[in-house]
């Protein structure tokens, strides 16, 4: 039997006005997109490809401007604020900026059970005490400020809140890009352990393909308000059928001896999300673009558990 | 024949209201013309202080100290502000992480390029702009005269990281420092910006310091390597040697803490480096990395100076890895023991 499908996206658009409602961006051009439980979905792209509007849809704080995002079965943004918060959590990018300065860290993880009125305080307090341990974080920190710790702790503490309501699914926008190397593999270590301690689903958004290899089961590359491709993280690393892919894969920089830098076949320039390309929006970067490409947007195309939007997909190898 | 650039013992000492701080603590470095250099390290290990710190850019109420700092064998040391303008812009460019605060939002390019232009070249209005559109066109930029008549915001980042790295050759200097130059830019822009630098420095011949905190960045673009922690440099060698066989266990720490897509095993645990960086309120008197170290020994509660291992490689460290194996030496003398 498959697993439950948690989150469901259909058809998903988004559109801001902007430059004082002279015009319209559309930050979303039709998603579609399931997460299963206990499935770790990464979603990578670049700056301006709306990966962050995507979160922000599944998170219940925006609404779709047309089609549906759904979290078992009912849509995100029709859940009470409680029953979301019980149900799906957020972890920011910036532990500098996500943590309240003038709650100490015990008040900062106790707060989802303070606004619940969840136990007693001496309950809460235990399970503070709790889930400071889960995550690593030493006893005496529960009267700091977030001022007095690291980045790494920081983070720690922020994860710690979004575990004490024990939500299903765990919504992590760049969890390690402010951190610096040797505290990352910390984080990434926690986010792995407690996926698997507590069976959580997790929406990983991150640029950082070799954070998103070692951790992500499935894979959804997206560019310009589109997802290009997606599927198994291994057959995409292996096989990407995406030009796009490709080039994400070919500018990872690997700190091994002997590496040149890579050449890229792509061109520099991202388009405005303002005025994306006709036909396929990639189309102007794109190494195999021809006539077609220049008119016609490529429709999703399912091979195997792969699916992608391109009509001259790099061939799988034989 | 003399360096490019030598740095012999920089420190730096800061007062603040909380105390003295002592964020670069003897730092050494030499740079051959042709030759980029990476300084690694994490945040407030005071990598980027001591290249500021070499094109005499010091923060208020910080004390700078160093037996040399010398470009082309000429001594940087005690200039006067008059004489650094001379040589800042001209002789030693700056690119800085973030365009689009080093752009002046409320000039356009041709403004800021013309600013340098006129502060450092002989050249008239018409000879200047011939050479702004050159130099952005040969940065990749394919309308310069568009870009010229914009302002920073209304270029993409990598665009105004192109731009930045136009001014910087505006003078053909002989010595350019980029800090961070890709961190702020997307994946597939960061390569690109790094081969342009490569590409440039092939054919203007300028040396490159490139400060970095990510060690893939370093793998392709760097000669040489420089790591820092604490203050200090704690191993330095050729790129291909550093990353492969390093000697230092911060740089192995480091290495391991980084997944690579088919090489690590997905899912299985990272290696992490325990603890934090020492507070720099006080000059080390011991190993700054002692506290978090795999492998300490009684003997590195004393200060490690930076000991060679071959010719060209170093490291701060009494148990170095050296070909596979950790390896006991005397402080004192720097051989084995």
């Amino acid at each position: 039997m498959n697993p439950e499908t948690l989150i469901t996206v259909e058809g998903a658009t988004k559109d801001y006005t902007v430059q004082g409602a002279r015009a319209t961006l559309r930050a979303l051009r039709g998603i579609d997109l399931t997460v299963r439980r206990g499935e770790v979905l990464a979603i990578v792209g670049e700056s301006g490809c709306g990966k962050t509007t995507l979160s922000r849809l599944i998170l219940g704080i925006e609404e779709p401007t047309s089609g549906h995002v759904s979290l078992k079965g009912k849509a995100a943004t029709g859940y009470g604020r409680l029953s979301r918060a019980a149900l799906i959590q957020p972890i920011f990018q910036d532990p500098y900026s996500s943590l309240n300065p003038r709650m100490t860290i015990g008040q900062i993880i106790a707060a989802p059970l303070v606004v619940r009125g969840r136990g007693s305080r001496r309950e809460r307090q235990a399970h503070v005490m709790e889930a400071m341990r889960q995550v690593g974080l030493a006893e005496h920190l529960r009267n700091a400020y977030p001022g007095q710790l690291s980045g790494g702790q920081r983070q720690r503490v922020a994860i710690a809140r979004a575990l004490i309501g024990e939500p299903e699914i765990l919504v992590c926008d760049e969890p390690t890009s402010a951190l610096d190397v040797s505290v990352q593999s910390q984080i990434l270590n926690l986010i792995a352990e407690l996926r698997a301690r507590f069976s959580l689903t997790i929406v990983l958004i991150s640029h950082n393909l070799a954070v998103v290899h070692h951790l992500a089961d499935r894979v959804a590359v997206m560019y310009l308000g589109q997802i290009v491709e997606s599927g198994p993280t291994e057959e995409i690393f292996a096989s990407p059928r995406h030009h796009y892919t490709r080039a994400l894969l070919d500018a990872i920089l690997v700190p091994e001896a002997h590496r040149r830098l890579p050449r890229l076949t792509i061109d520099a320039e991202f388009p405005s999300p303002l005025a994306p390309p006709p036909g396929c929006a990639f189309h102007p970067r794109c190494p195999a673009a021809d006539a077609v490409c220049r008119e016609i947007d490529p429709p999703p195309v399912d091979e195997g558990d792969t699916r992608f939007r391109c009509h001259h997909p790099l061939p799988t190898p034989t | 024949m003399s360096a490019l650039l030598e740095v012999e013992n920089l420190r730096l000492e800061i007062a603040t209201d909380l105390g003295r701080l002592y964020p670069v603590q003897g730092v050494s470095l030499t740079l051959d013309a042709g030759e980029t250099l990476a300084v690694v390290g994490e945040s407030g290990c005071g990598k980027s202080l001591s290249a500021m710190a070499i094109t005499g850019l010091v923060p208020s109420r910080a004390k700078l100290t160093a037996d040399r700092i010398a470009l082309k064998g000429k001594s940087l040391l005690g200039l006067r502000e008059s004489e650094w303008r001379g040589i800042r812009g001209r002789r030693i460019a700056v690119v800085f992480q973030d365009p689009m605060t080093s752009l002046d939002p409320c000039y356009t390019i041709e403004d800021q390029m013309r600013e340098i232009g006129r502060q450092h070249l002989a050249l008239d209005a018409h000879a200047l702009r011939a050479r702004m559109l050159d130099l952005l066109r040969r940065v990749g930029i394919s309308s310069p005269e568009t870009r010229l008549s914009q302002y920073p915001h209304q270029l993409s980042g990598g665009l105004r990281q192109r731009v930045m790295i136009a001014i910087a050759l505006m003078c053909e200097p002989e010595l350019i420092i980029a800090d961070e130059p890709t961190t702020a830019l997307d994946v597939t822009i960061q390569a690109q910006v790094l081969r342009l630098l490569a590409d440039l420095q092939e054919e203007h011949g300028f040396g490159l310091i490139l400060i970095t905190h990510d060690l893939g960045v370093v793998a392709g673009a760097a000669d040489r390597i420089a790591v820092m922690y604490a203050g200090q440099v704690v191993e330095s060698g050729p790129t291909d040697t550093v990353l492969s066989a390093p000697a230092h266990p911060y740089t192995e720490g480091l290495l391991r803490s980084i997944p690579v897509p088919g090489r690590t095993a997905r899912g299985a645990p990272l290696g992490f480096i325990p603890g934090v960086v020492p507070r720099p309120d006080a000059p080390l008197i011991a190993c700054g990395f002692i506290n978090r170290c795999p492998r300490p020994v009684p003997a590195c509660a004393a200060p490690i100076p930076l000991m060679p291992i071959d010719p060209a490689h170093a490291a701060r460290c009494i148990r170095p890895c050296i070909d596979g194996q950790i390896v006991e030496r005397h402080a004192a003398t720097g051989t084995a023991a």
